[in-house]
């Protein structure tokens, strides 16, 4: 199977790393999607779409840390898997067509201190795990939302949404800290 | 209080949380090995993946090399029909390629004309024994001659003499023998048909037909014999 993934890829430095990944993660993959799915037929059918998602932006993934990948690969594997299990039990995603908050209108006070930094990132991890992932995939792994598209297979639209509403909630959470505080 | 989170904290906020977590953590630490129906449907998937990317390219060039090759044989078709030595040589290697599966059309051109002043009669030295002739056609006012020979055993031939701008024939070759040679210094060309064999000599300046159920031999000794 490593030979049709390999078919795919040009050049011999990109044949080599992605061949790292794929020897090194697609089990590890494998069980993250089978944790969601309960089902190995499906989650074997989830890391193989996981790797075709990834060949698409092998130049943007960093293999050198192996923790950092193995998270990513987890990250997009997980993702994927419950994309798939929410199309099978035909769940109806109604997505809110919210309104875009413009992200640079008006910054009124901007909290930009490493003390809020580590407040915020308790806060972030107090977020629903899809947000969690979209947040990062955005700002840990430095992915576009078209890339974070195309690696966990929702529309590009759904990312961007995904992720303003996990900053909006994290104002909210911030807000209310900081009247808890006084 | 309304609070704004730039993109330098979000980022920084996210590092932090995420640097040191282990996603794998809670998961099995076994290899899984990957069914072969799996690899099977991979197969498929990556094939259909790389149909779907390919497909629009062949087409494109596709197109391009058909037009490219269109464009080469108008150029070569124009080059060809426009120059007479290339032409003839067109022509000639036409009929020598095809000369046993087409039917070939001879038509002496309108530019090949007879050069001595006058109609002048080919004489033949030769007429097999036993043949006499039954009927001849001097129309020296159109330029044509015919005479034909019979015996007592129904073999007969025609012989016809005619300038070339007043030939036109077809010789059938779809499922006859034909031949191409030559003969006393003119082009010849040999049929057979269901009826009759055909022998046909030509130059510039005549074109002779001898045809008839006699053999092939005896055809060619007749024109051999041919003389003005």
């Amino acid at each position: 199977m490593l030979a049709f993934y390999l078919s795919l890829i040009d050049s011999p430095e990109a044949r080599t790393k992605f061949e790292n990944i794929y020897y090194s993660y697609r089990s590890v993959m494998f069980h993250s999607a089978n944790q969601v799915l309960h089902n190995a037929h499906d989650a074997e059918d989830i890391v193989a779409d996981s790797f075709l998602a990834v060949i698409n932006i092998l130049d943007a993934i960093d293999s050198t840390d192996e923790d950092k990948a193995r998270n990513l690969m987890i990250t997009i594997s997980k993702n994927r898997a419950l994309n798939f299990l929410k199309k099978k039990k035909r769940a109806v995603l109604i997505e809110e067509e919210i309104e875009m908050p413009q992200e640079c209108d008006h910054p009124s006070p901007a909290i930009d201190n490493l003390e809020l930094a580590d407040a915020l990132s308790k806060l972030i991890r107090q977020l629903p795990s899809e947000q969690q992932d979209v947040l990062r995939l955005q700002y840990y792994y430095d992915y576009s939302y078209q890339q974070i598209s195309q690696l966990i297979g929702k529309r590009e639209a759904t990312i961007r949404q995904m992720s303003l509403r996990a900053k909006k909630k994290l104002r909210q959470m911030l807000e209310e800290r900081e009247i808890q505080h006084g | 209080m309304d609070k704004y989170i730039s993109e330098r904290l979000m980022k920084a906020a996210c590092i932090s949380a995420f640097r040191t977590e282990d996603l794998s953590i809670g998961l099995p630490a076994e290899k899984h090995t990957f069914s072969k129906k799996f690899q099977r449907k991979m197969k498929r998937v990556i094939r259909k993946a790389d149909q779907t990317a390919a497909s629009y390219i062949p087409m494109v060039r596709w197109k391009a090399v058909l037009i490219m090759v269109l464009a080469v044989l108008l150029s070569i078709s124009i080059t060809v029909m426009a120059v007479e030595p290339l032409r003839e040589g067109f022509f000639r290697m036409i009929r020598s390629v095809f000369s046993d599966h087409t039917e070939l059309s001879f038509e002496a051109e309108s530019s090949i004309s007879n050069t001595k002043e006058g109609f002048q009669i080919f004489q033949f030295g030769y007429i097999p024994k036993e043949f006499h002739v039954v009927d001849e056609q001097n129309l020296s006012e159109v330029d044509f001659y015919s005479i034909s020979y019979s015996d007592d055993s129904e073999h007969s031939f025609e012989i016809i003499q005619l300038l070339p701008q007043d030939a036109n024939l077809n010789i059938g070759s779809k499922d006859n023998k034909y031949e191409e040679f030559v003969i006393n210094d003119m082009n010849a060309y040999y049929n057979e048909d269901q009826v009759n064999n055909n022998l046909v000599l030509y130059n510039d300046e005549y074109v002779i037909t001898i045809s008839g159920n006699i053999p092939k031999e005896e055809l060619i000794n007749i024109a051999k014999s041919a003389k003005l």
